[in-house]
């Protein structure tokens, strides 16, 4: 029973720090992430279909690095080592650092989600469409493209979703999201297990609603096709 | 699915009645009424440039945040009097970076931050990878050191003799970890039980994971005030070489100029005996203390010693 109360006596003193200042900052970060992670996504998905060797190495080497080492280990990468390299940040809140860091993170993921969207569109599309006279270009945006997106947004999502958990890695440099929340109220209060459960309950009902919101999404795709 | 729907809107409902519960939010502004006055005393914004200092907050009463305050502010406690202390001392513009522990002396191994004041203690390794300044003494917070238990041990165990056959937890990298090998590492007692922060090691304890927790005193009370009925100090106490009883700030390697500034800070304190009364300021803020136990009124003001 004393766990419920002191859950009650959190929620009633920190709400702020939880559902204001937790959840705004771990949507802000994802969305971040994920809007970054995208456009970067797509730019290294094209490199990797690009003539120039050169260009598809640096790519691949990358994907390769960030997917073969923890997010955290890049975090602490980002934060210190970035800012030598461009003092600009190193007057900058942590923030910035790490949503550079998230974005690359996100993008690599991206570009392989995209890369495999497109390669799972049958190749006797390109073939159909190259043999009618459109040019690789068209055939490309029109053809190709429109079918490989259907493919794309699903697992775009669920990327949406792992970026969501992913940022609480972040509370190793406090920038505020959820977790951070956490660390605050609990240094405090020492009441580490009702913490948790309060930010647990938070992330499950944001992801919860996220999937359902992407599940909408789906189905729309689909009625369209 | 429906059942699963209304489980998340009984969910989601449940936060907001307690959101809504707690519009009527009651900071305790006495609390911090004696802090708060030492805050003001600051001069601030000095013109020597910045003086970025690394820290982590979740370390009651020495450094921990106040969710009723807002930005910079937000972070109190000992260890933010004594930055806001050097700042002015130095006349430098105070940049408070938080971060966790480990992170912290990586912040000043990089350089990232100039200092790192994080209630750390003095230990060898330490001492060959920092420059580390002369000490600053947070009341009794690291002076003593003790091991709490839960409420039914209290008092039964004082010499190291009785942990024999008991099991001792304890944070990494911390002062903690070094009395407990030193007191402990020749018994037969169970010391492989190490937690990265002090809360997760609290929740161990209280779930009986460990039997033990070596902590600062301070800390410790800290821990017993915070609704923690259960728990209770054990009456052991260790014993503490002089070199470990205060706190020490980490600097950069190559910083010297800045390690001398700071020394020179520190000295000034000690001599105007500063130290004790942040920390009294400190504990009533975190709850560990009350004002009138402390000699203050209620507007923050020491009336009696």
């Amino acid at each position: 029973m004393t766990f419920i109360t002191n859950v009650a006596y959190i929620m009633t003193k920190y709400w702020r720090t939880f559902l204001l200042q937790g959840i705004g900052y771990t949507l802000l970060l994802s969305l971040i992430a994920v809007s970054g992670g995208a456009f970067f996504g797509s730019l290294m998905a094209l490199a990797k279909r690009s003539r120039l060797k050169l260009l598809r190495a640096v790519v691949n080497i990358i994907v390769e690095v960030v997917r073969g080492t923890p997010v955290l280990l890049q975090l602490y990468i980002g934060v210190f080592v970035f800012p030598m390299i461009v003092p600009a940040l190193s007057s900058l809140p942590y923030i910035y650092s790490v949503s550079i860091v998230l974005i690359i993170n996100s993008s690599a993921y991206v570009s392989e989600i995209i890369r495999s969207g497109i390669e799972a569109v049958d190749a006797g599309q390109m073939e159909a469409a190259r043999s009618l006279g459109l040019t690789q270009r068209t055939a490309m945006v029109s053809i190709v493209l429109p079918q490989a997106v259907k493919n794309i947004l699903p697992a775009l999502g669920n990327e949406f979703i792992m970026v969501v958990k992913e940022t609480s890695l972040a509370s190793t440099f406090f920038v505020g999201e959820l977790m951070t929340s956490y660390l605050k109220v609990k240094g405090y209060t020492y009441l580490t297990m009702e913490c948790l459960v309060i930010v647990g309950v938070l992330y499950f009902a944001l992801t919860y609603i996220l999937s359902k919101l992407l599940k909408v999404l789906e189905r729309r795709m689909k009625a369209h096709a | 699915m429906k059942k699963m729907e209304k489980l998340l809107c009984l969910l989601l409902s449940l936060c907001m009645v307690l959101a809504l519960a707690a519009c009527g939010d009651s900071s305790d502004a006495k609390l911090s009424a004696a802090y708060d006055k030492y805050m003001a005393g600051f001069t601030k914004g000095g013109a020597n440039g910045t003086l970025t200092v690394a820290m982590s907050p979740d370390f009651a009463p020495m450094e921990f945040y106040d969710a009723a305050k807002t930005g910079d502010d937000a972070i109190v406690g000992f260890d933010v009097l004594l930055a806001n202390y050097l700042a002015q001392e130095l006349d430098m513009q105070l940049v408070i970076k938080p971060m966790s522990f480990d992170a912290c002396q990586a912040a000043v191994q990089t350089g990232n931050a100039d200092i790192g004041i994080s209630g750390f203690s003095w230990t060898y390794e330490r001492g060959q990878n920092y420059a580390i300044s002369d000490f600053y003494v947070a009341g009794d917070n690291e002076t003593e050191q003790s091991i709490i238990c839960l409420k039914e041990n209290e008092g039964k165990f004082t010499k190291a003799e009785d942990f024999v056959g008991y099991k001792v937890g304890y944070q990494g990298a911390s002062l903690q970890q070094v009395l407990v090998e030193e007191t402990f590492g020749d018994l037969d007692v169970d010391i492989d039980s190490v937690y990265v922060d002090l809360g997760t090691a609290v929740e161990a304890l209280k779930a009986k994971q460990i039997d033990f927790l070596a902590v600062a005193h301070g800390n410790g009370e800290s821990i017993i005030a915070s609704a923690n009925d259960s728990i209770a100090f054990t009456g052991f106490d260790f014993e503490v070489d002089d070199m470990y009883k205060n706190n020490v700030c980490l600097i950069n390697k190559n910083n010297t100029e800045l390690l001398e500034k700071v020394n020179a800070a520190l000295a000034k304190a000690l001599e105007n005996d500063y130290y004790s009364g942040w920390y009294d300021a400190c504990k009533v803020y975190a709850g560990v203390s009350t004002l009138d136990e402390l000699g203050f009124d209620d507007d923050g003001n020491k009336i009696k010693e």
